[in-house]
């Protein structure tokens, strides 16, 4: 008991901590005729008060398009990006509050996907994480599980990916990979056993940029599996899903 | 200190004080006129105070959401359980985002068990996870009295994930709605009401099994 508190502690003063991390407001003067600000980040949000041009704000924090500002009079409240396009600094000169573009895509250091799709008749899903270590090569790690009426398989591997024109609009990417992938058969059926064995795979697919952090991802895998019986079993694969990327 | 010298200095410290000060201001004036007129008349020009630069990068951004949330999971025939999880979401913009979630849960006896009828082998232990999609509805201020709301949204999210129940892995699908009530900028409560659809073929036949789950939660933005 004594431990569950102090790991609440813990965790509270840890949320409590990135809550209010260090001061990060930024002083900006309005330059647009004026600012509605809503009680929360939306439009679905009533407009409590707004704010008029050349007064001065801070802005507190971002969440979407939103920014969670402080007016003059100490009042806080949320204003969408539309709003902020034209701000100036102090000092009178433009700032550009801008959102999430493909630039930033271009330039961008970590992925996370999430796609699904067939594997060899049955339905796949895959989770991965990816570094992009130059413009054109990604390290990229994958958890992938495969459900079947008779068994179920989770497959754990590393992929080399290498995209050729990363800024075409429709890019592709090719990649290879190796892992682990264990199969474990139904339990109605004891007669099989479970097995673990290792797996390679060569990919073709695609990534589109749609729109903020997100990407459109579709690919066509083949497996080999170094099966532990005497044959190598082959697999092909396609998925679809969604990326974002930080 | 010296006691005579404390008490000659509480006695005089008007005196003190004020000859501190003369002297240190005629240090002063002795400097400034040391300064040679050029500088003088830089400085003149120059008491503007520095640049105010903006980082907007520095600006916080809060677009993840982390939930952890405790309720009752009702698996078809095998009865109604605490369900114990966690939900990491990633808000893409005002209306829509994606969340993971990770619970975990136990199977009671199924009414076949209880009846003497089979003896099931396996784990009785249920995990899941899923990746959901999840569009808000409805944003607006819910009013607890006449003085004090706060800023509420009720959402749908639908997802797929996997499902290990009596030691099988089940492709599961969940549909399902929620409610959210922020406390604070940063922090919220959670109330989620879904449905883990899967197949449960333990007893020979398959049948889908629409599994109901309520579940109540509190989550930070970061």
């Amino acid at each position: 008991m004594r431990l569950f508190t102090l790991l609440f502690i813990l965790l509270a003063n840890a949320v409590i901590t990135m809550a209010y991390a260090a001061d990060t407001a930024q002083v900006v003067k309005v330059a647009d005729p004026f600012l509605e600000m809503h009680t929360g980040p939306s439009v679905g949000y009533p407009i409590t008060n707004i704010v008029k041009r050349d007064e001065t704000i801070s802005i507190i924090k971002q969440r979407t398009s939103w920014y969670l500002i402080l007016n003059n009079k100490n009042f806080e409240g949320w204003v969408h990006r539309s709003q902020l396009v034209k701000t100036l600094t102090l000092d009178d000169e433009a700032i550009e509050i801008k959102d999430v573009t493909r630039e930033d895509y271009l330039d961008h250091n970590w992925e996370m996907s999430m796609i699904g799709g067939n594997f060899g008749g049955l339905p796949m899903m895959t989770l991965s994480g990816s570094y992009v270590m130059t413009k054109n090569l990604s390290t990229e790690v994958s958890f992938t599980q495969i459900i079947g009426s008779f068994s179920s398989r989770r497959l754990l591997g590393v992929n080399l990916v290498q995209q050729p024109f990363p800024d075409w609009k429709v890019s592709p990417y090719f990649s290879l990979g190796a892992g682990i992938i264990n199969t474990s058969v139904k339990s109605t059926l004891s007669q099989l056993k479970d097995d673990t064995d290792f797996a390679a795979n060569v990919s073709l697919g695609v990534k589109m940029y749609l729109t903020r952090r997100f990407l459109l991802r579709t690919d066509l895998k083949k497996y080999i599996i170094f099966q532990s019986r005497d044959k190598n079993e082959e697999i092909t694969s396609w998925q679809v899903g969604f990326a974002v990327f930080f | 200190m010296a006691s005579w010298l404390r008490r000659f200095l509480l006695k005089n410290i008007r005196n003190v004080v004020i000859t501190v000060a003369l002297f240190s201001s005629a240090n002063i004036i002795a400097e400034e006129q040391t300064v040679p007129l050029q500088i003088q008349s830089e400085q003149l020009i120059q008491p503007e105070i520095e640049r105010r630069t903006v980082e907007l990068s520095n600006i916080d951004t809060e677009d993840f959401e982390v939930t952890g949330f405790a309720g009752v999971l009702s698996i078809e025939d095998f009865g109604a359980n605490a369900v114990f999880g966690a939900r990491l979401a990633y808000h893409l913009n005002e209306d829509i985002f994606f969340e993971g979630t990770l619970a975990t849960s136990t199977a009671g006896p199924s009414s076949a068990e209880r009846l003497g009828l089979v003896t099931l082998a396996g784990d009785r232990g249920i995990t899941y996870y899923n990746i959901s999609l999840g569009y808000n509805l409805l944003p607006g201020e819910s009013f607890l009295t006449r003085n004090t709301s706060f800023n509420s949204a009720l959402y749908l999210v639908a997802g797929v994930g996997n499902t290990t129940f009596l030691g099988d892995d089940k492709l599961t699908i969940n549909l399902g709605g929620g409610f959210r009530l922020l406390a604070t900028d940063w922090l919220a409560l959670h109330v989620d009401v879904r449905n883990h659809i899967f197949n449960i073929d333990i007893l020979a036949e398959d049948k889908t099994a629409n599994n109901l789950e309520v579940t109540f939660g509190l989550s930070a933005f970061f």
